[in-house]
């Protein structure tokens, strides 16, 4: 009975809600043509002439006229597609298993775990490089790694290395919450058809999780290509060996050549882009890390 | 035949305790319980999903306790029905036989069948998501009886079906259980499915079997109050036994109803609302009770009516054309009758001990 009151009430209330509605979400459309102000601010430079004051032309077309900024911009563009693919195919290969364990198993010191795997997102990317440097120079395993291994300290490897650090862990977070959205009780059903464990995850599991999989090797990919602490700490900013887009972005910009820099900027920026319309498309969540 | 011994399991808020069944080869058991009751885990523990504290399952007098789900050979439709949402009907039903490596053929001519019997030939090329909850329920039956199982575990399958559909579905269950002689385990919070299908019933109260019989034992005589009120006898009243003569009396305030070979002492009494008859002449005489009606609610084909004796109130059923033919409305006087026969008892001293799992030794019916 105390439901029929309410039910006229409530639709009452609707009209009242107006202002409220009006304001919350005046914060948010202000908060939204923040964030496209700034980016559009720096496509309208890139595009505007004479910004420097050279004879009308536009920042942009430096690019143009400039032979060693494109290559050393292309070089830049291809050195971070290549690292970021190795690395995030790298770490999707670990966090496909390493997720699941942390989706279906219950261990002792789980929140230990848990904090753990979060450490190399939430520590300052900087900072992430000079522990991986002081780890593979100053310990007598990473050391060993280093010297007869893999070269690690101020080589393209270590851009991966760099990016890889941070990137696993942030896959690792992404498809666990892919697995958890997987009823555990289709591998159940499948094994009990007479699917081995194993056959269950492998005809089951892996499928439903393909997209989401997907999804999350794009989103590691963009977290990778735009890394940069731990790159610079790690492999150093050499340009033509080590300067990756990011990289490149600061060096470019300290040494006065703005527009290189922007255009850099701009071009992460259109990256991002479609790497979270693709990622939205695959049915990701609104998860960042 | 399934032979379950002193199951213990603990799993999350869930405590199964001293589980013990046994389960006739072929035989449709229903396990009928509030939900809630666990009656999930012990389903899930059966078919190999959970791994008991203790005890020991048989399946045809081989244990199967430490058995993996994939060696034990039974088949289990959960109340969501799983079914594979990346894969067609067609390959949902197949995907046991695809496990067992079974030639195309034989899977081809087996779907081809199973969907024949279920009525789903049409839908084969269909995913999941596209299906109706009746249509799901069917592709789920003909995937786990395309592996031939030993026995068919049925978690509610009737939770996501419409009521129109769900009789019709218990007739075909039943149909199609009768057909494949598969000995099959069906939980059910609802009494009315479980009277459609069920040849032995057992009652579920936490965490236990506190009753094991065929449906008409369970319903006409429970052994406690519990199973009483789940199977639907809505009047249980406590009172007591009294020797008179050569028979006994139950006596509760200024009620007095004969009964039948019971032993003195408190006892509950139990009698079902279908068991009362409606008299319209209101002449008292034993076992007969002057009253009136007090409510009357539709339900459907029959009223549930409530009747007021003296303190007492009762509930019983009566037909539409039973209603009519006495010109039964509220507070018109009536005479209820209610014979020995339809009297169930339940001695006090039964229910003060903890209810106990009672073994089951009788074979079918």
């Amino acid at each position: 009975m105390a439901h029929d009151v309410l039910v006229p009430a409530t639709a009452g209330g609707h009209r009242r809600d107006t202002p409220l509605k009006l304001v919350l979400s005046s914060v948010l459309f202000l908060y939204v043509g923040f964030i496209l102000l700034v980016i559009l601010a720096n496509v309208f430079w890139l595009g505007h002439p004479g910004a420097e004051g050279d004879e009308g032309y536009s920042p942009v077309s430096a690019l143009f006229t400039n032979p060693m900024m494109r290559s050393g911009l292309w070089f830049s563009l291809r050195l971070s597609l290549v690292t970021t693919l190795i690395t995030a195919s790298l770490a999707t290969l670990l966090a496909i298993p390493s997720a699941y364990a942390l989706s279906r198993y219950r261990f002792r010191l789980m929140p230990l775990l848990d904090t753990i795997i979060d450490l190399p997102i939430v520590i300052p990317p900087l900072i992430a490089g000079l522990v991986l440097l002081v780890f593979f120079r100053q310990s007598t395993l990473g050391r060993f790694i280093d010297e007869h291994v893999l070269n690690i300290v101020y080589t393209q490897t270590g851009i991966v290395v760099g990016q890889f650090f941070v990137a696993s862990a942030f896959a690792v977070r992404a498809l666990k919450a892919i697995f958890d959205q997987i009823n555990p009780r289709f591998e159940g059903v499948a094994r009990t058809l007479g699917c081995s464990a194993w056959g269950a995850i492998w005809r089951v599991t892996l499928p439903l999780a393909r997209n989401g999989i997907a999804a999350g090797f794009i989103m590691t990919w963009a977290r990778a290509l735009g890394e940069f602490g731990p790159i610079l700490m790690l492999a150093g900013a050499t340009p033509g060996k080590t300067d990756v887009l990011p990289v490149s972005a600061f060096l470019n910009m300290s040494t006065g050549n703005v527009e290189i820099a922007v255009t850099i900027a701009v071009m992460m920026i259109g990256i991002a882009t479609i790497t979270l319309i693709l990622f939205k498309r695959l049915g990701g969540q609104g998860y960042i890390w | 035949m399934i032979d379950i011994r002193n199951l213990d399991i603990t799993l999350g808020e869930f405590n199964l305790r001293q589980i013990n069944l046994r389960i006739p080869e072929g035989a449709y058991f229903v396990i009928l319980g509030p939900t809630g009751a666990g009656k999930t885990v012990l389903l899930e523990c059966i078919v190999g999903l959970h791994q008991p504290d203790a005890g020991q399952i048989f399946l045809n007098q081989q244990e199967v306790t430490l058995l993996k789900p994939e060696e034990r050979r039974l088949s289990y439709v959960p109340q969501d029905y799983c079914l594979f949402p990346h894969l067609t009907a067609y390959e949902n039903i197949a995907f046991g036989m695809r496990s067992a490596k079974m030639p195309a053929a034989v899977i081809a001519e087996t779907v081809a069948r199973l969907a024949g019997m279920l009525h789903i030939t049409a839908l084969l090329r269909r995913r999941p998501l596209t299906l109706s909850g009746g249509e799901k329920q069917r592709v789920a039956l003909a995937r786990a009886l395309a592996v031939r199982p030993r026995v068919l575990l049925l978690d509610e399958p009737m939770a996501a079906v419409d009521e129109r559909t769900r009789e019709e579905m218990c007739e075909e269950l039943k149909a199609l259980q009768r057909e494949f002689g598969t000995t099959t385990i069906h939980v059910s919070h609802n009494f009315e499915e479980t009277l459609a299908v069920a040849d032995l019933i057992g009652i579920f109260q936490d965490g236990r079997i506190v009753q094991v019989g065929d449906p008409r034992t369970v319903f006409h005589q429970p052994v406690s109050e519990f199973v009483a009120d789940f199977t639907g006898a809505r009047n249980i009243l406590r009172g007591e036994v009294k020797a008179a003569g050569n028979g006994a009396v139950f006596h509760l305030d200024d009620l007095r109803l004969r009964v039948d070979g019971a032993c003195p002492g408190p006892a509950t009494l139990v009698v079902r609302p279908e068991s009362i008859r409606l008299l319209a002449d209101a002449a008292s005489d034993e076992n007969r009770l002057c009253g009136a009606v007090v409510r009357m609610v539709d339900k459907g084909p029959t009223y549930k009516i409530d009747v007021a004796t003296g303190a007492v109130s009762w509930v019983l059923l009566a037909s539409k054309r039973e209603a009519a033919d006495l010109a039964l409305a509220p507070g018109r006087p009536v005479t209820l009758d209610i014979p020995p026969s339809a009297i169930h008892l339940i001695p006090a001293e039964d229910q003060a001990l903890p209810p106990s799992p009672i073994l089951l030794e009788s074979v079918m019916p």
